[in-house]
């Protein structure tokens, strides 16, 4: 207990201070020290992995690696500056995008340095997406009124590309204008989970899944036109976890999956070259030649990775047409090792288990939702991609949040982590932020 | 002797860099990631409902809450005349707002029928069937009350070092007069109400804590007429441990063992009925029960009655709270 | 809110599939890493389809049989070797079955952990073999340009010191017209292991173990052969008339009429269920081979069916590993050990890491039943066909001429052992279309076993 002096009162009172928390200048603050720790970790595996690289590389790419690598290091520190040390905020999922999109920019340093730009300039573009969704989603009231608007922009956008986009490796959704292709379905992505998210005023209303359930299928079906399978069924699953956080309304779920079952047998009946898409699967190494081209190159070399990886830039599968979008799990298991492999499966594993708990504390059941909602889509996003390129699931060329090379993908990953970092008190309104800072 | 002669040194360096690489991304990751686990979730008790009917309370920390019969509600009301998913409380706008979620009966705030939704402040009663609750949110508050029992701005008669044991407030002891805010000095009321307080016609806090509201000095009250809705001082405690906050509500609180107590520390070290934290004038205040460990307010022990000011740290029975006021705006 | 936050549990539903799939990809790489890493499309370790990566392959007297030098592979410098070799080395896309192909993951060191990284780096393992080259390289010139399959292995440790299919060809100069020549018929194939034949009269040790396990005094009666064997619905024509014979003379003799008899005696279930257990119709695991089955279907013969089936001319086949196994259990009072080529996986440096050998063996007769027939076939050797073919070697042997039909020519069947304990060496050789047994596939033994026996 507390001892009468002054001096060893003030010691006392230090050591009941929580682990996490120090005194400083008087008021108890967070520990920020680890944050800088962690920093400099960062910045010396990004340094180790950009490091590896070089040999490989020829003089005129040498100095735009390094040039890159600078640049990138130097917009990590720029936000840790602002958002760790001025606005003494956490940085837990930051650091791990920072991470993941590094390990996504250095394989395409490897794979295609020229392309290299585009690839950090995507993900400068993500972390402010980022940073930009945080704060508009701050405000519950913003998220209402914005709502409708997501709504219309979403299936708008969708339609669209069914409308303009060409067919590009046999599904058409892509959106091409000189050299810029994009990906408007990764966008929209955001506002399929803002939407759902923003049940608000509605809650526990049955009309309102109803209109929900119009709206979403609305999305996976023109998805479905465009022909981009795996990207449907990712909205798919995304609007099943939405629907059944929203109302816990398991019949009118279970109804829309039976009509879809149904829907999608009628079209592999009617058009059954829909069918042979999914010929392949569990029978890749009858047609290693043919359908199952990509999955067997992806299995083989990702196997001849080992635990520890070739190397960056010894990668044989990285030739392969597609391969840093579809089979970037393969690629990283060649080049990096199966470890870290493991490790970016670890990573999304662990943001939808935090998500989960953390819909617990969330202040409003907008930010349980869209967290939960969003971790379940990279989930969902990353089987299909990884498990696809390995035969475990049909293979049908999503890409891997964060490691895919593709700007469109890259900014959508940091939109989708927006919403795992707004369950983070800190992001709440200032009234309670100060309160809770006192 | 193995694969070494004929693997180059050079390849061995590779391979084992890699080893290291992969490790050192692995554990950076699992440490990352794991550290947003290691948050503490103390519940932040913003709102607080009253069952009217058996005097239960439900704190509320979540800016929705759903109210019915249905198990699955965050308020459960196990009247026949409550619908399952009755109503809906929500953190809307510039307040809080009720939404009829379908219900038979309807639901009535202050005696009205809502439509589909209204807003409600603190201290409206809200009937839904023949249950009967009240809100309570000192953060918003109906716009046309007065603040007629508007808490005495603090008046802080010592700093908030802890060394400083021996001058603390004490019902009867005689005061200092330099005063001291909170850092956070954003509140334009606070400017004034601190310049009024340099007035030396401002009592000592001894005799302000047992004089009441009249002994205010007039401009003071003037200043603090009419508050914007949603403005005003608030009170709570944080608990140190694990970061907690508990908004005071109430007019008092007895701190202890027990589960009868309004503030509840199931540790050993506290006595079953500890400490009684109420309110007298306006002013938060702290008086130990006879406990065995005692209160310790900024590392002194303390018997008797003593005036709680924003800062201030208590000890009972280990475990540590600070007590937090504030004037918040909205 | 409660609600939101006890719905969202159940994606803890979701984070169990994901680590269930991830699992399932862990489980695949395990189970299937070597197989799928080591596949000829993988450019870590291919070049078209060569393996140009990995360890060399040695014969037991540590002759190069191949290796890789400067991300090319290289051969061994002499074609007969090297045509010799093939089989048991494989070409990848043409012969299935060879340690370059069943080895490959040794050979380049490639393990989970590692990946490719010691085929990378130009390590890799050395595969030894047990075969001797030169011996093997003696066998092809003995065949002499015709079809078929030798092989020899030590019937005490399972060794096989010889194994060769032909026809053969240069995997260096590869012939032009393989694939129309009709020279070039079965190339690819690995006759030892694969080969199903009709037996011809050495089937007749299959008859002769039957019947002395079933008839008991088999080896006290007398028969009488006078030119055939009248089955009642059909005859079975001898090769001679011999008149009067003991059973052992009749074995001897091979005589057709007196086998065929007493395959009528014994009955189809009994015999098949000899020739299961001696293995006729099994697989044995030679390494990460598997020999091809012979047959044995009685079922539905007549008598005369039956006698044909006697001495070997129905439809029974029989794989010629598994008449060098015969032989050498017959030596080894009915059990063999179990038969091995490849000896293990070596370091560079010569410390062996993996232990290929085979272990353990199969009884596929009892001893006395073996201890008979190993008289009968030493008697062959020493009262009819004469020592001199395998001189000093106290060799038993049996012949056979397998009718095949038409205008060919019969295959010629020759398997048999040495009785001397410091020559414990068992063999079978089937030469294709070889004409008579004793000539045909017993001078092409003849030429290996007395390499062998001088060279010990």
């Amino acid at each position: 207990m507390a001892k009468t002096s002054a001096a060893s009162a003030r010691g006392a009172l230090k050591n009941h201070i929580p682990s996490d928390l120090v005194v400083r200048g008087g008021k108890l603050r967070e520990r920020t020290g680890k944050w800088f720790l962690l920093m400099l970790a960062l910045t010396a595996i990004e340094t180790m992995l950009f490091g590896s690289l070089i040999p490989s590389l020829d003089k005129e790419h040498l100095v735009q690696v390094v040039l890159m690598l600078i640049a990138y290091i130097a917009a990590e520190w720029g936000y840790y500056a602002v958002v760790g040390i001025i606005l003494q905020r956490r940085m837990e999922i930051e650091l791990a995008g920072f991470l993941l999109s590094s390990i996504g920019i250095a394989i395409t340093a490897s794979a295609f340095p020229d392309k290299l730009l585009t690839q950090l300039a995507a993900t400068v573009a993500g972390i402010a997406a980022f940073t930009f969704l945080v704060w508009f989603i701050g405000s519950v009231n913003r998220v209402t009124y914005s709502r409708i608007i997501a709504a219309i922009g979403a299936v708008g956008l969708l339609a669209a590309t069914l409308l303009v986009a060409r067919y590009k490796n046999g599904a058409k959704n892509w959106l091409t204008y000189g050299s810029v292709s994009v990906q408007p379905s990764e966008f929209v992505k955001i506002a399929f989970i803002f939407v759902g998210a923003a049940t608000l005023d509605r809650i526990q209303n049955a009309k309102s899944i109803i209109k929900y359930v119009v709206f979403s299928m609305a999305c996976v079906g023109l998805l479905f036109l465009t022909l981009d399978f795996g990207t449907a069924l990712i909205f798919f699953a995304t609007f099943l976890i939405i629907a059944f956080l929203r109302s816990g309304d398991v019949k009118t779920i279970a109804l829309v999956c039976a009509a879809a079952l149904l829907g999608g047998i009628g079209i592999i009946l009617y058009k059954p070259y829909v069918a042979t898409r999914f010929a392949n699967y569990r029978h890749v190494w009858e047609y290693a030649d043919a359908g199952g081209f990509q999955q067997t190159r992806a299995i083989m070399y990702a196997l001849s990775g080992g635990l520890f990886g070739v190397g960056l830039g010894n990668g044989k599968l990285r030739y392969i047409k597609y391969a840093t979008e579809d089979l970037a799990f393969g690629v990283v298991c060649e080049e990096l090792g199966m470890l870290t492999a493991a490790a970016i499966l670890i990573a999304y594993a662990l943001l939808l288990i935090y998500a989960i708990r953390g819909a617990r504390y969330a202040r409003s059941s907008f930010y349980a939702i869209a967290a939960c909602s969003a971790a379940g889509l990279i989930i969902v996003q990353a089987s299909l991609s990884a498990f696809g390129a390995m035969d475990i699931l049909p293979f049908t060329g999503v890409t891997l949040p964060f490691i895919s090379r593709g700007g469109s993908s890259m900014i959508s990953s940091w939109g989708l982590l927006a919403f795992l970092k707004a369950l983070d008190i800190r992001t709440y309104p200032k009234v309670l932020r100060e309160l809770y800072h006192s | 002797m193995s694969v070494t002669d004929t693997v180059t040194s050079a390849a061995w360096a590779g391979l084992l860099f890699r080893i290291g690489l992969s490790s050192v991304i692995l554990l950076f990751i699992l440490i990352s990631l794991l550290l947003l686990f290691h948050r503490n979730y103390g519940k932040n008790v913003i709102a607080r409902f009253t069952n009217n009917i058996n005097g239960k309370t439900m704190d509320i920390s979540s800016w929705e809450v759903s109210i019915g019969r249905a198990r699955s509600c965050d308020i459960v009301l196990n009247y026949p005349t409550v619908s399952r998913f009755h109503a809906v409380v929500a953190r809307r706008g510039k307040g809080w707002m009720i939404f009829d979620t379908g219900s038979k009966s309807g639901v009535f705030v202050n005696g009205e029928k809502i439509g589909k939704s209204a807003y409600i402040y603190d201290g409206d009663e809200i009937e839904m069937g023949t249950a009967s609750l009240s809100f309570r949110s000192p953060l918003f508050r109906r716009p046309e009350a007065q603040q007629s029992a508007a808490p005495e701005p603090p008046q802080k008669t010592q700093s908030k070092k802890p060394a400083r044991s021996g001058q603390r407030q004490r019902a009867g002891a005689p005061a200092d007069t330099p005063h001291r805010r909170s850092q956070n000095d954003k509140n334009a009321g606070a400017q004034q109400t601190r310049s009024a307080r340099q007035n030396p016609a401002a009592k000592t806090p001894a005799q302000g804590v047992r004089a009441a509201a009249g002994g205010q000095n007039p401009a003071i009250r003037q200043k603090t007429a009419r508050p914007r809705r949603g403005s005003g001082y608030i009170s709570a405690l944080r608990n140190l441990a694990d970061r907690s906050l508990v908004l005071l509500f109430a007019n008092e609180y007895v701190i202890g063992r027990t589960q009868e107590c309004g503030i509840t520390l199931p540790v050993m070290t506290v006595s079953r009925r500890h400490a009684k934290l109420a309110k007298r004038d306006g002013r938060w205040t702290i008086t130990d029960l006879d406990s065995k460990g005692g209160v310790w307010i900024n590392n002194a022990k303390e018997k008797g009655t003593i005036v709680l000011y924003d800062g201030d740290v208590i000890d009972i029975g280990g475990v540590r709270f600070k007590y937090i006021e504030k004037y918040m705006e909205e | 809110m409660n609600t939101i936050s006890s719905r969202a549990k159940i994606l803890y539903a979701l984070a169990a599939l994901f680590l269930a799939g991830a699992l399932l990809v862990a489980l695949t790489f395990l189970l299937h890493g070597d197989e799928y890493a080591m596949n000829t499309r993988n450019r870590h370790l291919y070049r078209g389809n060569v393996l140009i990566s990995g360890g060399r392959v040695l014969d037991r007297n540590d002759k190069v049989l191949t290796a890789v030098e400067d991300g090319e592979r290289v051969y061994y410098g002499s074609g007969t070797i090297r045509r010799a070799t093939l089989h048991v080395l494989g070409e990848s896309g043409y012969i299935a079955g060879g340690v370059l192909e069943k080895y490959s993951a040794e050979l380049v060191g490639y393990d989970l952990v590692k990946g490719v990284f010691t085929a990378r780096e130009n390590g890799g393992n050395d595969l030894r073999l047990t075969l001797d080259a030169d011996l093997c390289a003696t066998a092809y010139e003995a065949m002499d340009g015709r079809k078929g399959a030798v092989g020899v292995y030590n019937y005490k440790t399972g060794e096989i010191v010889c194994m060769i299919s032909t026809p053969s060809y240069d995997v260096k100069n590869k012939p032009s017209d393989i694939d129309t020549n009709p020279k070039y018929d079965g190339a690819y194939l690995n006759k030892f292991i694969y080969g199903q034949y009709v037996p011809g009269s050495i089937f007749k040790t299959v008859t002769a173990a039957c019947a002395v396990e079933n008839i008991p005094d088999i080896l006290a009666r007398r028969f009488y052969c006078d030119g055939q064997y009248d089955a009642g619905d059909g005859v079975v024509k001898c090769n001679d008339v011999h008149g009067e014979l003991t059973f052992e003379e009749a074995f001897n003799h091979s005589c057709n009429a007196v086998f065929a008899q007493v395959a009528n005696e014994l009955g189809a279930k009994k015999l098949e269920n000899t020739a299961n257990r001696m293995g006729i119709t099994s697989s044995f695991a030679v390494n990460r081979l598997n020999t091809a089955r012979g047959s044995a279907d009685l079922s539905k013969t007549s008598r005369a069916d039956l006698g044909w089936a006697g001495i070997g001319q129905y439809t029974d086949t029989v794989n010629p590993c598994n008449m060098m196994l015969l032989a050498g259990a017959i030596a080894n009072g009915g059990k063999t050990p179990l038969p091995y080529y490849v000896d293990g996986v070596y370091t560079k440096a010569g410390t062996r890491v993996k232990d290929e050998r085979s272990d353990g063996s199969q009884t596929l007769l009892n001893v006395t039943t073996a201890s008979v027939l190993k008289q009968f076939m030493r008697s062959t050797v020493t009262d009819y066909y004469g020592e001199r073919y395998f001189p000093d070697m106290k060799m038993a042997a049996k012949t056979g001429t397998a009718e095949v039909g038409g205008e060919l020519s019969p295959h010629s069947w020759m398997f048999g052992f040495s009785l001397r304990d410091d020559f414990p060496y068992a063999f079978s050789v089937i030469v294709e279309n070889g004409g008579s047994g004793y000539y045909g596939a017993g001078e092409v033994a003849s030429e290996v076993m007395r390499r062998l026996f001088a060279g010990r």
